[in-house]
């Protein structure tokens, strides 16, 4: 039975050997980036089953100091030389 | 060819939104706080995982920078917001070890959750122009699992 993780390893490989093929490597990069992501996300939703509700909290407080991290460096994209 | 390059970021997105949405189990816990806990938790990520979907497509060149400033603005709102909403959570954490609410408190806790799925509703609505119809698709069924949990 295949296996997620090797879903998307086979597709990251390809992903960006399709793009530059087709003359849009910028697609097959943003492609295996999102796959990237995915197995981020899936990797971590593995590692939080099972949290106490203090934990939830203490999870949800962490992870909205790191969005406010990464919110203001993403407003602040494009609006370098201002 | 032309095929492939038009499927490129729409199956990546696809996968990606697979992997969010099927590892999203429904809350075994029993009472109104864990639930309202863990769906906090659920959106934190959300509202994570959008702002770094948004940075990779601008990075791309797939969204011009008016729309980026836009979308990054309205999901500042929402961390700010589900911050509070996660720190009032936390105070209640404190107030009802057991984690029964009053029927006021509860009601607050859902009005809450509501806001914040309206505001992001918006944000998947900006995000439609550009050929992101998977994404919000899924993104959106993410959130009436959360909405669901506090229910």
């Amino acid at each position: 039975m295949l296996d997620l993780h090797d879903i998307i390893n086979g597709l990251q490989e390809v992903l960006p050997i399709l793009g530059t093929l087709t003359g849009h490597p910028e697609i097959g990069v943003l492609s295996s980036r999102l796959l990237q992501l995915g197995e981020d996300e899936l990797q971590r939703r593995t590692a939080i089953s099972g949290l106490s509700r203090s934990e939830e909290l203490a999870e949800a407080e962490r992870t909205y100091r790191q969005f406010r991290i990464e919110n203001e460096a993403a407003k602040k994209m494009g609006h370098e030389n201002e | 060819m032309r095929l492939a390059r038009r499927q490129l970021a729409p199956i990546a997105l696809l996968t990606l939104l697979i992997i969010t949405t099927a590892g999203f189990k429904g809350c075994p816990s029993s009472n109104d706080l864990d639930r309202g806990a863990k769906a906090s938790n659920e959106l934190a990520h959300d509202v994570l995982l959008a702002n770094r979907v948004l940075v990779e497509f601008y990075t791309a060149g797939k969204i011009p920078l008016a729309a980026k400033d836009k979308i990054a603005d309205k999901l500042g709102t929402i961390g700010d917001k589900g911050e509070k909403f996660n720190a009032t959570l936390i105070e209640l954490d404190r107030k009802y070890p057991q984690g029964t609410m009053p029927p006021q408190d509860l009601q607050f806790v859902r009005d809450n959750l509501g806001e914040l799925r309206k505001l992001y509703s918006e944000v998947l609505a900006d995000l439609l122009p550009f050929k992101a119809q998977k994404a919000v698709s899924a993104l959106d069924k993410d959130l009436s699992t959360i909405e669901k949990v506090v229910k």
